[in-house]
């Protein structure tokens, strides 16, 4: 029995045309070097990623989705403590290694965070009413006009840089 | 790792930042500290939390979203809500893991 197959996807080195437009934007949106997984499975069907893509930058672009990705926290007391990793010491890694892996870690963080964002409110059921639910799952829809993409847009990129 | 992180589900969804930490023997020697996290249900307690907030969270610009009626990328979107939520958790214990390491010069 051969290796259960992996997720398919379009490679970031194999996109072209409307594929390879939308991934440059999704690493200009979020602010980071890579185009995650999720991007490029919806990738493989014509049609999809421009779709779903469609929805997410503007709500990536708004610095509100940046602040609270930002926020989003779980008890850190209740971290089990993590043993120590002697085996890194046998590897060979200088600080230039350690460096580059901290800021990968930070770019996966800052893009997972917003991703989930971004997700959960794809996925909310079409009617949900986000105003009229006491609070949870508000949105804030009441006295606000539309996106203000362009100012949106260029506050995202500098969270992202940051 | 991936498949000790998230739901048995095929095909295999191995995430992007375990792929970009897989070089000969880093991963091998990170996982002992993640695996105790990962056994005890921390981890996907803590993604569950971080679920929640995320579903209650004020965000202005989910309004003006049309909720993605297509199936394919609802089940596909649902299947990385689990994921990206876990790995949020795991990157923060790895970056620990990581920062000790960065601080101790191993």
């Amino acid at each position: 029995m051969g290796n259960p197959p992996l997720l398919p996807e379009v490679a970031e080195a194999d996109a072209a045309g409307e594929v390879a437009a939308v991934y440059e934007e999704i690493r200009a949106t979020l602010g980071i070097p890579f185009v995650g997984l999720i991007y490029r499975n919806l990738a493989v069907e014509p049609g999809r990623l421009a779709s779903a893509w469609g929805q997410l930058q503007p709500f990536f672009a708004d610095p509100a989705t940046w602040r609270v990705a930002a926020r989003l926290h779980w008890q850190e007391g209740d971290t089990p403590p993590l043993p120590a990793v002697a085996e890194l010491t046998s590897l060979g890694l200088d600080e230039r290694f350690f460096d580059r892996a901290v800021a990968t870690l930070d770019a996966y963080d800052r893009a997972n965070r917003l991703n989930l964002l971004g997700l959960t409110a794809l996925l909310r059921p079409r009617g949900w009413d986000d105003s009229a639910d006491g609070g949870a799952g508000s949105c804030c829809c009441r006295n606000l006009g539309p996106p203000r993409r362009a100012a949106a847009a260029a506050g995202g990129r500098r969270a992202a840089g940051g | 790792m991936s498949q000790a992180l998230l739901p048995a589900e095929e095909p295999i969804l191995v995430p992007s930042l375990l792929r970009h930490l897989a070089l000969p023997g880093l991963l091998d020697s990170l996982w002992p500290a993640l695996r105790p996290a990962i056994a005890a249900g921390f981890v996907a307690a803590a993604a569950e939390d971080l679920r929640g907030q995320a579903a209650a969270a004020p965000i202005p610009a989910r309004c003006s979203m049309t909720p993605i009626d297509d199936p394919v990328i609802r089940q596909t979107a649902g299947r990385f809500l689990i994921a990206t939520s876990t790995m949020v958790v795991a990157g923060s214990l790895l970056g620990t893991v990581l920062r000790t390491c960065q601080r101790s010069g191993a």
